[in-house]
């Protein structure tokens, strides 16, 4: 193998290209062994792009080598391989993208995957390989991306891969950076710690929504209802939050007031709306610490400088661990998007899918009829209170202690009986006719016949097969026939000869030397034509090009 | 090698069987024809390319259903006040003059460009003109039903439920919608009534019970005048009068098998025969009762059956509601007598969803399937 050699070389002339070579022999190995005699072609003509993934190796190497001196790389590693595990793991569980609901399909996957056993797939075997390197040496992040990377530069047949490449080649992208790890890894640094405000912002909102700030909530419910009302008021709080909200505290942060407040190390009375939506339990008085104003004059600027080292790598671990959650819950809603997506609204279960497009319809339709007659202004306040109401952790267990689970477990029979009986899937299934050619040798005399084999060639003169000598692709008994994929034969059409042998020989333009009885006869070979009925109930519900 | 599989390939689905003509055994004139032809073919192909939405813009569609949707204005302006109806008129002056103008830039650049580039080939034409065939004939099957199933042949009672029925709903609608939102609503029908979107959704709504139930319910409520003819035939008269001859005793009896087996169940029991003679005639004839079942998705083949459809058991002949073989076994008048001792049934016959025969054989065509429960009887004629 060209790149090996190449790798191989490398590892001559420098220490670090010894360790890489060390570190991927496992996947070169792999890329060797795996590669089937027609595919070795195509991966020596992407000797180029091997070569690109060689210098970034060396790029990535550089970099491991320069964090290895950090301390905080510990974290990095350590989560990111978590992240990285709970992701496999996820893939591996996940037999959702199993299609229940049509054997035929089932035969397809089972069919295909018999192929793989026969027939290796460099991608498969290349991603157990580096699934087990990363088992067995638990590597930096780098690394892994650059494993994902080789893994997904490998030439692929999917046709996806066309769309992919017109992403690649769109002018507005072309002009942006190429793929670099290090590029990478910097803006991860980045982002990892700018990200605080963000993080901030996500707090927030869950504070709000699980009344843990309950007067913020309130507020919120209420600005909510102001603006169902009056829309306006979508342009003008935004602007009362930048003036007051960002640029007063700005102001006052250059130009403090200096206004006498003397704080009191103990709080006393209670609030009433705050006793009511937190049930009066306030008896955790958080004794807050005195609050304590800077004073810029005496401080220690060594002092200052360290607390906000400090401060620093506090925030970017912390930000750190939220944005690992963050892509964890990314990860996941986008999972549960594409199930939607490729899932429900793909008709993967046609019967769930039916019930729910006709509901939809239904909404649709009761919604195009009530409309006029209803304020939604009134109404989505209304929603929002009462939904904020419900989640309030104090009245969601008596709501839904109210809702018995009997009543639920009926309603979600009468939903069964209703996909069940009533939704009724039996539109005419798709046919169409396949066609397979009889071919016979001659024997010693000239009435001697012998079945030779049932190909799709027509195997006659010019037959390329036939030129280089070789039997056509084909199967000796009518059994190992089997329908194109996700096809099945119909059982009530059986294979039928084409008597037209002349029609069928004009279509093909083949040389019409003799013609006995169904067979088209030449000096070696005899043929006839065979077709059957083919029915499928429907194409196989889209899947993502990755799974 | 010895056990190599071979996934077939498709009959190629683009070579008609027989074309209806060949392009080189065209008269010239004919030939002659269909190039000064071109340029409407096109624009036909055009416009029936929009009515069914084969488009890559699907914007550029919506703009002009929108633009259709605003020419309304001239005909029926809106009832406000005198600057909105201003507008409103304004709005459909503008939509008209924006649409006619895009039709008139798109036949003058049609014309200009047929002009500037090469005359077409024979071959080009003859495609235009099968797909604008085949265009049509989609259009015609969406309005009126596939072949096998079309609806409005001929002026029959079902004519006259149509016109009533869109009566009524039109009646209904007129009085719930201004007249300008119904002919907006008109318009935006008729414009994706041939797209995938408006015929996969009837698919869709088609697999809903009650749906079909309701449209049974109005189409086939009054049973049309052919079945109640057929009403009347409930068995098949296998032989109207037969003659069985009648020795006296069962000694030394010839005749085909069926005499035989009369003879022996009429001498069961002799109060009917008439002593002095040697004959007897008979009427024979047999019952066949159909049990139909259904295949559910869960449960399998099942005798549940749709509302709308023919019951478990129904008569072969009428397709009418029947009782069990065995409760009917009861049921024979007296003076019918069985010849089978039971009734046999026949192997099932399987069907699509609308009971039409495709084999022996179940597979994923199959949603139906019936077997007929055949028994003969005779009554001795007087």
């Amino acid at each position: 193998m060209e790149f090996g050699h190449d790798a191989k070389r490398v590892s001559k002339r420098s220490l670090l290209g010894n360790y890489l070579v060390k570190k991927y022999e496992n996947v070169f190995a792999s890329i060797d062994n795996a590669v089937p005699p027609g595919d070795r072609e195509k991966l020596l003509s992407n000797k180029d792009l091997v070569q690109g993934i060689a210098t970034s190796l060396f790029d990535a190497t550089w970099e491991r080598f320069k964090t290895m001196r950090e301390d905080d790389t510990k974290t990095i590693d350590d989560d990111f391989q978590e992240y990285i595990n709970n992701e496999t793991d996820l893939e591996s569980n996940d037999s959702f993208w199993k299609d229940e609901n049509f054997r035929q399909e089932y035969e397809i996957r089972s069919a295909s995957s018999e192929e793989e056993r026969e027939k290796p797939n460099v991608k498969t075997s290349l991603r157990k390989q580096a699934k087990d390197t990363v088992e067995e040496t638990r590597e930096h992040f780098i690394d892994m991306v650059i494993d994902r990377l080789i893994l997904s530069i490998l030439p692929d047949e999917l046709p996806e891969r066309e769309q992919f490449s017109q992403r690649v080649a769109e002018p507005g992208r072309r002009h942006s950076q190429t793929v670099s790890v290090t590029i990478m890894n910097k803006n991860v640094r980045a982002l990892t710690s700018r990200l605080g405000a963000i993080f901030e912002l996500q707090d927030i909102l869950i504070r709000l929504l699980t009344w843990r700030n309950p007067s913020g909530t309130l507020l919120a419910l209420i600005a909510f209802t102001q603006i169902c009302f009056n829309p306006m008021l979508l342009v003008i709080l935004p602007i009362l939050y930048l003036m007051f909200g960002l640029m007063i505290p700005g102001y006052l942060h250059r130009h403090p007031l200096h206004r006498g407040i003397y704080l009191s190390k103990r709080s006393y009375g209670k609030s009433l709306i705050k006793s009511i939506t937190t049930g009066g339990n306030t008896s955790k008085l958080q004794l807050r610490d005195s609050i304590h104003e800077f004073n810029y004059e005496d401080i220690d600027i060594n002092d200052l400088r360290k607390a906000n080292t400090v401060r620093q790598s506090m925030e970017f671990v912390v930000n750190l661990r939220d944005l690992q959650n963050l892509m964890s819950t990314l990860v996941s809603v986008i999972d549960k998007m594409e199930k939607f997506m490729y899932g429900t609204a793909g008709f993967k279960n046609e019967q769930y899918s039916t019930v729910v497009f006709l509901s939809c319809f239904v909404v649709l339709f009761l919604l195009w009829i009530i409309t006029p007659f209803i304020n939604w202004g009134l109404m989505a306040s209304l929603l929002a209170w009462s939904i904020m109401t419900i989640i309030h952790p104090r009245v969601r267990p008596t709501v839904f202690g109210l809702l018995k689970k009997e009543q639920l477990d009926k309603g979600k029979e009468a939903l069964r009986r209703t996909e069940r009986y009533d939704i009724l899937l039996d539109e005419p299934v798709e046919t169409r006719w396949v066609e397979v050619f009889e071919i016979q040798m001659q024997g010693i005399t000239e009435q001697e016949w012998s079945p030779y084999m049932y190909s799709t060639q027509v195997f006659d003169k010019s037959d390329p097969y036939r030129k280089s000598q070789k039997p056509p692709p084909g199967a000796h008994s009518m059994d190992d026939l089997k329908p194109p994929p996700t096809w099945t034969f119909d059982s009530n059409s059986e294979w039928t000869t084409d008597t037209n042998v002349e029609q069928w020989a004009t279509e093909r333009g083949l040389e019409m030397t003799r013609i006995e009885g169904d067979y088209l006869v030449d000096d070696q070979f005899k043929r006839k034509r065979l077709i059957r009925k083919v029915i499928r109930y429907a194409n196989p519900a889209r899947i993502p090009s990755y799974r | 090698m010895s056990n190599k599989k071979l996934h077939v390939r498709f009959v190629s689905k683009s070579k008609s069987v027989n074309p209806p003509y060949k392009p080189q055994d065209l008269e010239p004139i004919t030939i002659a024809c269909l190039y000064r032809l071109y340029p409407w073919l096109l624009l036909l192909d055009q416009l029936l390319d929009k009515l069914m939405w084969h488009i890559d813009d699907v914007s550029l569609q919506l703009i002009y259903i929108i633009l259709l949707c605003y020419s309304t204005a001239l005909v029926v302006p809106k009832n406000t006040s005198l600057l909105f109806q201003a507008f409103d008129i304004w709005l459909g002056y503008t939509s008209v003059f924006i649409l006619a103008g895009t039709m008139f830039y798109y036949n003058y650049t049609l014309w200009k460009e047929l002009e500037q580039s090469e005359a077409p080939t024979i071959d080009e034409i003859t495609h235009t003109l099968d797909s604008v065939l085949e265009k049509l004939k989609t259009v015609q099957n969406e309005v009126l039903g596939t072949d096998k199933v079309r609806k409005l042949t001929n002026i029959n009672s079902q004519t006259f439920k149509i016109v009533a029925l869109l009566t009524v709903i039109h009646l209904i609608t007129v009085s719930f919608l201004d007249v300008r939102t119904y002919s907006v609503l008109v318009i935006s029908l008729v414009s994706v009534f041939h797209s995938v979107y408006y015929q996969s959704t009837m698919k869709l709504l088609w697999r809903y019970l009650w749906i079909r139930r309701c449209y049974y319910y109005i189409w086939d409520s009054v049973p049309s005048e052919s079945k109640l003819e057929t009403n009347f035939q409930q068995y098949k008269v296998i032989c109207e009068s037969q003659v069985i001859p009648f020795p006296k005793s069962l000694q030394g009896l010839k005749g085909q098998e069926l005499q035989v087996q009369l003879q022996m169940l009429i001498l069961q029991d002799p109060t009917k025969i008439d002593p002095e003679s040697d004959y007897v005639h008979v009427k024979i004839i047999e019952y066949n009762v159909d049990e139909n079942e259904r295949k559910w998705k869960q449960e399998g083949w099942t005798p549940k059956l749709l509302p709308y459809e023919r019951a478990h058991f129904s008569n072969s002949f009428t397709q009418t509601p029947s009782v069990t073989p065995w409760k009917f076994h009861e049921e024979l008048p007296s003076d019918w007598i069985w010849i089978e001792s039971t009734w046999v049934p026949g192997s099932w016959q399987y069907c699509d969803a609308k009971w039409n025969l495709l084999g022996a054989n179940d597979s994923i065509a199959c949603f139906t399937r019936r077997r007929t429960w055949k028994r003969r009887a005779f009554k001795i004629l007087t």
